[in-house]
């Protein structure tokens, strides 16, 4: 499991944690600050899966940057949670399939 | 480990780098325009690219006008200081409690890009009410837009104006520059009505002025009532057949204030002064002499306003009009209080002075 794919996943856990635990509005810096994390680590990972490409960890690491940016935009009440879980869903998925 | 591996390795800790910092960058970037949009950007510009502005005004009854980019559609409502409240069918309104201010809106796109008020004509005679005169006005100069604010500031009723109301001349694309946007602050409250200059009239006759204005007379000629005042506005030069129809128009109106308004000052001797002071006329507004003037010719009161805003140019020929009480050069307007049976005259220069004030 690479460093990155380890900071993906921490992110995308505490982003879900702070989602199920925090009320609103605070809540809202961590889903940003792990939004932050899972959109720029995110691009580094899947540039990492690349190379060589392996498609299934390629793809969750992709998806990390728009469930990254979801996570800084809000939306609705549910919304964080179900992106969070999404995103923590996406980078367990590589490791699982090892 | 072997030489290629490790620059593989290599290469490839540098496209993760690239890519996050990639990232980052459209990160910074996508902030950037965020805050830009939501913090720095202003609203969009005015829609309107002439007022709306009063054009019409009654007991019950008003009229504003505009020109909109793209034709869009414009919705005007009016809220009156009763509580009342009124939709305007193509900038008319009609149905208005008579002595009311109106506060009104116009919306485009159920966004509200301009506002106003104006006040329907009493129906009492004895009701307050203030007007303004202004003269040669119209150069677009930084004196006219002083004289503006102003005048805005009087908040009158209505304005009269002595002509020369566009510099060089009264050409559609000067008006823009010379009367509406100078004057936009008093026009959205106030309906400005005009005679005509020699400046106005040498340009198609002064029809572009008569048209923007939406003047209701020809030539600036045509007879106003607001409440208890009546005003007859004359013209450039009217011969005597042109005043005497003007006074009939007057003893019409049946009003207890009745002004006249001429281009061009009327002089001692004018066999017209006797018929003005005969049919009770309160006072002659005039302007073309670039001076404000005060002076009882034949038992009249003569008001001269040709300051509002052109300028006295060569003082040789801006001289002082011989038994003048009063002759002043600085720019102003005069504003006219009725009230109780009394006319109060009050010259107030551009910056808020006043200069002279007489009351009859």
């Amino acid at each position: 499991m690479s460093p990155l794919r380890i900071l993906l996943l921490v992110a995308a856990a505490a982003a879900l944690v702070a989602a199920a635990v925090l009320p609103r509005p605070a809540v809202f810096a961590p889903l940003a600050l792990a939004g932050l994390v899972l959109f720029v680590v995110g691009a580094g990972s899947a540039a990492a899966d690349a190379f060589p490409f392996r498609p299934v960890a390629f793809a969750c690491s992709l998806a990390a940057m728009p469930l990254g940016v979801l996570l800084v935009v809000r939306g609705p009440d549910v919304m964080p949670l179900v992106v969070a879980a999404l995103a923590t869903a996406s980078q367990v998925a590589p490791i699982l399939r090892r | 480990m072997e030489p290629g591996a490790r620059t593989y390795r290599n290469l490839r800790r540098a496209l993760v780098a690239m890519s996050m910092l990639c990232a980052l960058l459209v990160l910074g970037i996508a902030a950037v325009v965020f805050y830009w949009k939501s913090y720095l950007l202003e609203p969009r510009g005015d829609p309107f690219t002439r007022g709306p502005f009063v054009t019409r005004l009654t007991e019950q009854t008003a009229e504003l006008r505009w020109r909109v980019k793209d034709d869009v559609p414009v919705t005007v409502r009016a809220v009156g200081e009763d509580g009342s409240s009124a939709d305007a069918r193509g900038g008319a309104f009609s149905g208005l409690t008579p002595g009311t201010r109106y506060a009104w809106t116009a919306a485009v796109d159920g966004v509200t890009r301009a506002s106003g008020s104006f006040r329907t004509a009493p129906v009492t005679a004895d009701a307050r009410v203030t007007f303004a005169v202004v003269g040669d006005y119209g150069s677009g100069s930084d004196h006219e837009y002083a004289v503006g604010r102003v005048l805005a500031a009087q908040q009158p009723d209505f304005v009269l104006t002595a002509g020369d109301n566009s510099y060089l001349f009264g050409a559609s694309w000067l008006l823009d520059r010379n009367i509406f946007q100078p004057f936009r602050a008093v026009m959205r409250n106030a309906p400005l009505w005009a005679t005509l200059g020699d400046h106005d009239l040498f340009w198609r006759g002064g029809d572009d002025v008569e048209s923007a204005l939406d003047l209701p007379g020809e030539d600036g000629r045509y007879v106003v009532r607001y409440g208890p005042v009546a005003a007859v506005l004359l013209g450039h030069d009217p011969d005597a057949q042109e005043i005497r129809s003007g006074l009939r128009e007057l003893k019409r109106s049946d009003a207890p204030y009745e002004f006249v308004v001429t281009h061009r000052p009327l002089q001692k001797g004018n066999p017209l002064l006797a018929d003005l002071r005969r049919a009770g006329v309160r006072a002659v507004f005039s302007g073309h002499l670039h001076r404000y003037e005060r002076r009882m010719v034949d038992g009249v009161l003569n008001l001269t306003v040709g300051t509002s805003g052109q300028g006295p140019g060569d003082l040789e020929f801006t001289k002082r009009t011989a038994g003048s009480d009063v002759s002043l050069l600085d720019y102003g307007l005069l504003r006219v209080d009725i009230e109780g049976g009394r006319v109060r005259y009050t010259y107030i220069d551009e910056r808020g002075r006043v200069l002279d004030r007489l009351t009859t």
